[in-house]
């Protein structure tokens, strides 16, 4: 009899290692520098960042293309709190944090109370946040201040002198937050159970409404921290920033076993995902491979990670 | 003589662990209208599936005859170039597109490759006119009546000249005036020679329009009759079969107040159609009350709606343990102590790819997480208890649901009920696609809980074991009480029966 198992699991970090084996070998070691992983992570964090959101949004059967956007948005924000309101920008930190709760509260309002398809809602949502964006920055990057905090996060070392890149522990924490929260908490488990069935999920006594509110205001904040991070790194808000990251974010969940029908799909798989991809770009720019390329073998991993699933699932 | 338009010779279909058909032999000539009939289960529906191509050629034993030559369908297009149509319950249309284009779908006339429009109205204008259709050809199908899209179907249908036309339960949804335009239609048909397959509960309508009638009855045909030689009584004794007549349980019913008082409770869809009608009951603590009744009947809307789980509107006086109740969602029915089974495992009651333990304690996620964090022994002890309790295998609890047997899935979905620790147990279709080993420990394990002071209200279309089962029975028909058994020594399969197929002489509710 077949007992639960992480579907998957085992060859997504197969997949991983022979990504990291490749190029280590084709850039001759130069990938797994200190240096370079450093890097690594840095760029990574904003997709895992999302990714982590995402992870939850998808779990719960629904979608969330405005994150990109969003994250740049509230990027945007961050910078024009700072530099024209002369906010401390942790200040501003927070309220872009809690800007993107309430706009994802808003995304989950109209999605499980007025039934807009949230695909639906959050397309229009992406459009909007990019416009909004326009407004904000008026097509111009603003720099941050020199001596603003938020610059310090994006290239800041914790604890200070030691190794470890900030962004990376901002994703750890914010990992490790979610992902016990979805595997140890009743909230974590009906997000699933309204996800893969969720006429089962109503019928078991669960305010399946009140959790794609909830999810949908996390994913919120996630997009706020993620763009906290986006404008923290280069030390500035440009006009482009977080285009079309959300892609990013919902492909290395997908890659990491998650299911866009809903109720599967776990915090660990999307942080691989978020992983692989990065990887790809990290290491196909340092093997000097054209830049197109990095948007197609990307593009090839997803259908191929799927492929390998659905294979896995029709041999049941 | 001329062949039979539809004949099947010996015909036996397997499914795992049930002969659905057992060395079947019917036939239908043109220009005859021919009642299928038989509870569910029976084989009815495996039947017309043979002859829709549904099932294909080898996945049976015995012989199709259509003409009288052996007919091999591989699938439902071999079925249709063969002259047979299949009218479903839901019916098979575009709803956005309109009559014309649903009509020609699939073999829409051209004029040097794009389409001839007018080619497509004047034959949907053709076939309207005989059906005595009345709409605009180029209205979508959406906005139409049940009635009319039903018209449309049949349209459909002749428009591939169908000569042979099977409905299953044309008129389950249908009002008195469009049953009355859809049998007029019937009658042409049959008139200029179609030959016609009739399935429907409802035994009066058989009367008023079929010529002949096969029985089934657990995968066998019982027999063939003209319906002038037949009457409503000896064709629902055919259905059930003398055996069935030695009941092994008769109980007094209960005296205890009253778990679940129900007054004038009705349920209504989308529309303001009444799906439960102006219904009353009582269910008491100890006992289980069978509410027997034909697919349709509305005891699923029943149960769903006293658990505030109905989509459309209530009305009704509704009292829990003597005080007057108003459950808003499936929340609140469970604080009040129901539990809710419900009638298709695999659509609303069990994540298949979950394991069993996730499945057993999705009801109880905040009693197993003291603190805010899920406490896992105790999720694993509650789900192990549970498991053992019902005797689910594998006694596995990380297996995962879908790899059960479907009494094994059906016993788990029964654990999720009574996580919650109901007083009020509404089951749906308790045992519907479990085997004959999980079906007696369903039915002892829903008596044992009746004994330990649940009150049980059980819908189900299997008339065997309402009467097995049931302290008192409550027969259903288009959302109303059609009769009332309190005494189940008066209770007879035939007359619970008769009662829900409307085939009752003595109708004591008006």
């Amino acid at each position: 009899m077949r007992r639960m198992k992480k579907p998957g699991a085992y060859a997504m970090a197969a997949a991983l290692l022979l990504i990291w084996t490749y190029f280590a070998v084709a850039t001759g070691g130069l990938f797994l520098s200190p240096r370079n992983l450093a890097n690594l992570t840095r760029q990574s964090s904003v997709t895992a960042v999302l990714a982590v959101g995402m992870t939850l949004v998808i779990a719960a059967g629904h979608i969330d293309l405005s994150v990109g956007s969003l994250a740049g948005f509230l990027g945007a924000a961050l910078a024009v709190a700072v530099v024209r309101l002369g906010l401390p920008s942790g200040l501003a930190a927070a309220g872009v944090l809690v800007l993107g709760a309430g706009i994802g509260a808003f995304h989950g309002f109209l999605t499980a109370y007025q039934r807009i398809p949230s695909f639906i809602v959050t397309l229009g949502g992406l459009m909007a946040y990019k416009g909004g964006m326009l407004a904000l920055t008026g097509g111009l990057t603003i720099p941050l201040p020199a001596d603003a905090w938020a610059r310090s996060l994006g290239n800041a070392n914790v604890p200070p002198g030691w190794g470890l890149p900030a962004p990376l522990v901002a994703v750890a924490v914010l990992a490790a937050l979610f992902w016990g929260m979805s595997v140890w908490t009743p909230f974590g488990r009906r997000i699933y159970a309204a996800g893969g069935n969720e006429e089962a999920a109503r019928l078991a006594g669960i305010n399946t409404r009140r959790i794609a509110l909830a999810v949908f205001s996390l994913m919120g904040a996630v997009a706020g921290a993620a763009g906290v991070i986006l404008t923290a790194r280069v030390g500035s808000a440009s006009p482009e920033a977080g285009k079309l990251l959300e892609l990013d974010a919902i492909a290395a969940c997908v890659i990491g076993g998650a299911s866009l029908m809903g109720g599967r799909g776990g915090v660990p798989g999307s942080l691989l995902g978020a992983l692989v991809m990065t990887s790809l770009d990290n290491g196909m720019s340092l093997a000097n491979w054209g830049p197109f390329w990095q948007d197609i073998m990307k593009g090839g991993a997803l259908v191929a990670a799927v492929w390998f699933d659905m294979r896995g699932q029709a041999e049941r | 003589m001329q062949p039979p338009a539809v004949q099947t010779v010996s015909v036996s279909k397997r499914f795992p662990g049930v002969l659905a058909l057992d060395d079947v032999s019917f036939e239908t000539r043109y220009g005859e209208i021919h009642a299928l009939c038989g509870e569910n289960g029976a084989g009815k529906s495996t039947l017309i599936g043979i002859l829709s191509g549904r099932w294909a050629v080898g996945s049976y034993e015995g012989e199709l005859r259509i003409d009288g030559e052996t007919a091999r369908f591989r699938n439902a297009r071999d079925s249709q170039n063969a002259g047979a149509a299949v009218i479903h319950q839901e019916l098979a249309l575009a709803p956005m597109m309109s009559i014309e284009e649903n009509i020609a779908l699939g073999r829409e006339p051209t004029r040097r490759g794009l389409l001839d429009k007018r080619r497509m109205r004047n034959e949907c204008v053709r076939l309207m006119e005989t059906l005595q259709l009345d709409a605009d050809p180029a209205e979508p199908v959406s906005q139409l009546g049940v009635g009319q899209r039903q018209m449309v179907e049949i349209a459909k249908a002749l428009a591939r000249d169908a000569k042979i036309l099977a409905l299953d339960e044309p008129t389950s949804a249908l009002t008195q005036t469009e049953k009355e335009t859809l049998f007029a239609v019937l009658q042409r048909l049959k008139r200029s020679g179609t030959a016609l397959i009739y399935i429907s509960h409802r035994l009066e309508e058989l009367f008023e329009i079929a010529d002949r009638a096969t029985v089934l009855r657990d995968g066998q045909s019982v027999g063939t009759w003209k319906m002038d030689e037949l009457t409503p009584p000896f064709l629902v004794e055919k259905m059930i079969g003398r055996e069935l007549k030695n009941r092994t349980h008769v109980k007094k019913a209960s005296e205890a107040p009253p778990a679940l008082t129900l007054q004038n409770w009705s349920a209504y869809a989308g529309a303001g159609r009444a799906k439960v009608d102006n219904l009353s009951l009582e269910a008491r603590p100890g006992e289980i009350l069978g509410l027997a009744g034909m697919m349709g009947c509305g005891s699923s809307e029943l149960l769903l709606s006293l658990f505030g789980a109905w989509r459309g509107r209530t009305e009704g006086r509704m009292e829990i343990d003597g005080k007057p109740a108003r459950i808003r969602s499936p929340i609140e029915a469970m604080r009040a102590g129901m539990a809710l089974l419900t009638e298709d495992r695999k659509r609303d009651g069990l994540w298949l790819d979950e394991s069993v333990e996730t499945n057993l304690t999705a009801p109880i996620l905040n009693e197993i997480a003291p603190h805010g964090v899920l406490n896992r022994k105790e999720r694993r002890r509650r789900a192990e208890e549970t498991a053992r309790r019902l005797d689910i295998r594998p006694p596995d609890v990380q297996a995962q649901a879908r790899s059960l047997s479907g009494g094994n899935q059906q016993k788990t979905a029964i654990g999720k009920a009574l996580m919650t620790q109901p007083r009020i147990l509404l089951l749906n279709e308790p045992t519907r696609g479990v085997d004959v080993g999980a079906k007696a420990e369903i039915h002892g394990l829903t008596r044992r809980l009746a004994k330990q002071g649940a009150a049980v209200l059980m819908a189900s279309s299997d008339m065997t074991e309402i009467l097995h089962l049931s302290d008192r029975v409550l027969a259903m028909r288009n959302g109303r009480a059609a009769a009332r058994f309190d005494d189940m020594a008066q209770a007879s399969a035939e007359a619970v029966l008769a009662a829900a197929v409307g085939a009752d002489t003595r109708e004591n509710e008006p």
